[in-house]
């Protein structure tokens, strides 16, 4: 008890030292005159009662010393000293300052961030879930059905059913928008263990069949529609042109259980229609797959007990046996481990970032290096003043931290940028979810780690000053670093390759991918609207409100032409088959082909050519025989060899062949890599009639962007009854398809910039630093006659073997690492010889930038001045 | 300093105890006179030594200091016991008997002839 209050109080010693020493002096004072008023009373000369107090007290100043070490605590004054001593030694040199903290501050925020990333996407659980080790995904219940018997029967999980977010309109006409909604049942959220932030959640009476539908706001929409106001519970919305009653908010930043941006959620039960992927009821289908069905394990359970349970519920398990019962459930947050594209994308990216942190910590050691050199009369004259090297080790280290704190500062700025930087490319990520208490940590470990990294050896050096040797001559060794010196830059220099090959690599796929697609990306605008999820359900009054928007849009002046389809662009995952015409028609040449119905200008909106036969025209009408075009690839593989145009075939159950009367070049739809085999059908002989359009493109004759204005305007205002009506350019849409490739282009490409520029900057500084050394050399060579061009030669000569060395180095490392990164690129290979010379070229102008900036200064050197120096 | 002893390690702040018990606050100069007087001269003790232990004595709670006006009207920093100090003379002092009867009954054993 007493030592801890003694070291409170040494604690608390640190503190006012000014007005404490003080107190001492006068305390010290007070005792001396008392002494000396007691032998001046004996009757002492006052001079020699002054010498014997002084003399009984013995060393005043070291007894000061030996208080002052009392009083506070030596190791934090030694600390605090050398702190103050960075600090001033910083102030004389803000340049070199500066370049060093914004570089670790590069390194340390790109990889903080990047690291916050990987770990906010795979390693940590969602927010507001509550212990969600318990929570599994079960595997083989997909609809609502077997959903019901599971949620009946289970004894040792609770289940909750959802469906992936829909897009559903809020409001209707002009002023209408779009909300993701996630469809669930009322166990979802008690199951989570996810409470609203206001309100309540659902209950089993909100999902008792007519009760009025309710809905649940996520925190997000409420701010957008209420503006936050606790008052919207009890109100209503018109959600898909239904009306639902607020019943409750979500706590803010609760995005569902995989993560997706979700806006609302209501319950499947009371809106079949507007949940399932079509608009038809699903409720009663139990062979379909529309259903995420998750579960929590109840206490006392085991995952192999529910395991066995739910294989006795799932009909298809019983038939096959035990064979398949440890399929069953999946535990719901361990399973993101799996690489994803999108994840093996974020693990690139933190290994991206954490080259550059080498590199700049490669820098930054190499500047501390240099900084040494420059030291070593100073930290001489200090040795020979008695400090001790640990002094100086301490001094140098303490310096370095204070700079890896001051770069931790700038890093989380960066990281924050950098965070809403990449928000819109993972949606289950948020710049706020991103910086946490976890990542501030990582950031300080990291700036901890950099410091270190990049000053360890620079201490040392510093710290071996020979004093002999220096004081008789102001700069000796100057040689004995530069190995050290040249592998970093040979280091930086070759990491800066690699990930400018990578992000080179990113570049392409991204161009390929907008590249020979089929269709014209560039020009086109699309709207698409689901009027069934609005209510609309009778196909014949779908299509008439489709062809009244055909028809306010070719009103518009900027429309060049227009046309409806019911599949969608760069997506054929809802589309109709030709199997799904007809079960039995696997000989059918066009078996498993996409069929799509399109009017007429269908193919010209597009600027989809027609290779062989005619488009469409108006005369294909329901009166004449029917017609279909093919895609090129679909014609290649039903008649190899053989001229598809003139060919008749039966599309399924039909009992007249439909003539094939053209060929349009093959398109990239799935996600833009895949080529589809695509058959085309007028809409005006549409012969199922369930098959409704789904979109509206337009071409403008402006472009997309000046264009989309109006044609939205025109759109969204052609009836007030209308849903949300989506509008926008074609490559938007291709944009969501694009953007791992895109963000991968993006990030790299930054830290292969920041990379060359530290490097470049590692070069600079470098031989800057070597020709102010050789001053007096390049002087005396200029007075005999060295011409400039020689002095020049010199200098570049190491540089650009330093530049040449890394070149190779990196180029090995990026052949080798590059490729692994096959599987994230598109329509380039990993050893692409192209993307390999625009990275060279880079990094070696970059390194040349950074030889000649020296040189030049090297050829200005005044050999007067320079003799003169010495 | 010849025949007088110095002080040993960790007694002074004992000394310093047992003379704010007897005689009540007292200033550092007073404290140092006090501790002369008593050993009868044959302590030599710096006089400077006394104020790092008076520190840790503050530090630790035994002792409390104040600024007042000496007898002959000097500024002086005054130092009395507290509470804990007080328990801390008791202490020491138990502390200190026993270490002295174990080396005395030490030394004083025979050599076995």
């Amino acid at each position: 008890m007493r030592t801890v209050r003694a070291w409170l109080m040494r604690l608390a010693g640190l503190v006012d030292r000014g007005r404490r020493d003080r107190e001492l002096a006068a305390e010290i004072d007070s005792h001396l005159q008392l002494h000396i008023d007691d032998h001046v009373r004996a009757g002492m000369a006052p001079d020699e009662a002054r010498r014997r107090a002084l003399l009984a007290f013995g060393g005043v100043e070291a007894m000061k010393e030996e208080y002052r070490d009392r009083r506070g605590l030596p190791i934090a004054d030694a600390a605090w000293q050398h702190l103050r001593q960075a600090v001033r030694q910083f102030r004389r040199e803000p340049g070199f300052t500066l370049t060093a903290m914004l570089t670790l501050a590069v390194g340390v925020g790109v990889n903080t961030a990047m690291v916050g990333l990987v770990d906010a996407l795979m390693f940590r659980p969602p927010d507001h879930i509550v212990s969600p080790d318990r929570l599994v995904s079960v595997e083989h219940v997909a609809n609502y059905v077997e959903f019901s018997a599971l949620r009946d029967r289970a004894r040792t999980l609770d289940v909750a059913a959802l469906t992936r977010p829909t897009p559903l309109s809020l409001g209707l006409g002009a002023g209408a928008s779009e909300v993701r909604t996630e469809c669930v049942t009322p166990g979802y959220f008690p199951l989570l263990g996810v409470a609203p932030a206001f309100g309540r959640a659902f209950t089993a009476a909100d999902d008792r069949r007519g009760s009025p539908p309710t809905v649940l706001l996520s925190d997000g929409l409420w701010q957008r529609q209420f503006a936050g106001n606790p008052a919207a519970i009890g109100s209503t919305v018109l959600l898909a042109g239904r009306s639902y009653g607020v019943i409750g908010v979500a706590p803010r930043g609760f995005a569902g259980v995989h993560m997706n941006r979700v806006d609302a959620w209501i319950l499947i039960a009371i809106s079949p229609e507007a949940c399932s992927f079509t608009g038809t009821n699903l409720l009663a289908e139990s062979g379909a797959a529309w259903l995420d069905t998750i579960g929590r394990i109840r206490d006392g359970a085991t995952l192999a007990e529910a395991e066995a349970e739910v294989a006795s519920v799932d009909p298809e398990a019983r038939r096959v046996g035990a064979a398949r019962a440890h399929q069953e459930l999946e535990p719901l947050y361990a399973s993101r481990t799996t690489l994803s594209r999108q994840n093996r994308l974020a693990l690139w990216l933190a290994g991206g970032a954490a080259i550059v942190l080498l590199v700049a910590c490669a820098n930054v050691a190499g500047l501390l290096s240099i900084r040494a050199i420059d030291r070593r009369r100073e930290v001489a004259v200090r040795l020979q003043l008695g400090a001790t090297r640990g002094h100086i080790v301490r001094q140098v280290l303490t310096e370095h931290l204070l700079l890896a704190a001051a770069s931790a500062v700038v890093a989380l700025g960066m990281a924050a940028w950098i965070g809403v930087l990449v928000e819109p490319f993972f949606p289950a990520v948020t710049a706020e979810t991103m910086l946490n208490a976890r990542l501030f940590a990582m950031l300080g470990v990291c700036a901890l780690v950099a410091g270190l990294l990049s000053g360890v050896v620079p201490a040392i050096q510093t710290s071996r000053a020979d004093a002999t040797r220096l004081s008789r001559s102001g700069h000796a060794a100057t040689r004995e670093h530069s190995a050290f010196r040249s592998s970093l830059l040979v280091a930086q220099v070759a990491l800066a390759l690699a990930l400018m090959v990578g992000a080179g690599l990113f570049v392409r796929s991204v161009a390929n991918l907008r590249k020979d697609l089929g269709f014209d990306l560039d020009h086109v605008v699309v709207a698409t609207v689901n009027l069934q999820k609005a209510g609309i359900e009778k196909p014949a009054d779908v299509r008439s409100a489709f062809d009244l928007l055909l028809a306010r849009v070719q009103e518009v002046p900027d429309v060049e032409r227009a046309s409806l389809t019911s599949g969608s662009i760069l997506d054929t995952g809802g589309a109709m088959t030709v199997t799904a015409f007809s079960p039995d028609a696997i000989s059918n040449p066009l078996s498993g082909a996409t069929v799509t119905q399109v009017s007429t200008d269908y193919f010209s909106t597009l600027g989809t050519r027609i290779l062989r036969g005619r488009a469409f025209t108006d005369a294909d009408n329901a009166s004449a025989a029917p017609v279909m075009i093919v895609s090129e690839s679909l014609a290649r593989e039903s008649w190899p060899g053989e001229e598809a145009v003139g060919k008749c075939e039966k599309l399924g159950r039909e009992r007249t062949c439909t003539l094939v009367v053209g060929v349009s070049e093959s398109r990239r739809l799935d996600s833009m890599t895949e080529t589809s085999r695509e058959l085309f059908v007028p809409m005006a002989q549409s012969r199922d009639m369930s098959e409704v359009p789904q979109m509206l493109l337009v071409r403008p004759r402006t472009s997309p962007r000046r264009a989309l204005a109006s044609i939205a305007a025109a759109v969204r205002g052609a009836s007030p009854t209308l849903p949300f009506v989506d509008v926008r350019p074609l490559s938007d849409l291709a944009n969501d398809q694009t953007q791992s490739w895109r963000l991968g282009a993006a990030m790299f490409g930054l830290f292969g910039a920041a990379a060359v520029a530290l490097a470049a900057i590692g070069i600079y500084a470098s031989l800057a630093f070597s020709i102010r050394r050789r001053t007096t050399e390049i002087g005396i060579r200029m007075a005999l006659g060295a011409m400039p061009g020689d002095i020049v030669r010199t200098v570049m000569r190491r540089g650009l073997a330093l530049v040449g060395v890394g070149w190779a180095i990196g180029a090995i490392a990026a052949f080798w690492t590059s490729r692994s990164l096959d599987a994230l690129l598109f329509g380039v290979g990993p050893y692409d010889a192209a993307t390999f010379a625009a990275a060279s070229a880079v990094v070696i102008l970059a390194g040349l930038a950074g030889c000649l900036v020296p040189a030049a200064r090297a050829v200005r050197v005044d050999p007067v001045i320079a003799l003169r120096h010495e | 300093v010849g025949d007088k002893t110095d002080v040993w390690q960790g007694t002074l702040a004992l000394m310093v105890l047992k003379t704010l018990e007897t005689m009540g606050p007292l200033h550092g100069y007073g404290i140092a006179r006090r501790i002369e007087q008593t050993s009868g001269d044959r302590l030599s003790l710096n006089y400077g030594t006394l104020y790092p232990a008076l520190l840790k004595l503050e530090q630790e709670g035994c002792i409390a200091s104040e600024w007042g006006v000496s007898d002959n009207n000097r500024k002086a920093k005054f130092y009395r016991l507290t509470r804990a100090g007080r328990k801390q003379v008791e202490r020491g002092t138990r502390e200190w008997e026993r270490a002295t009867d174990i080396l005395a009954s030490f030394l004083s054993t025979e050599k076995p002839s």
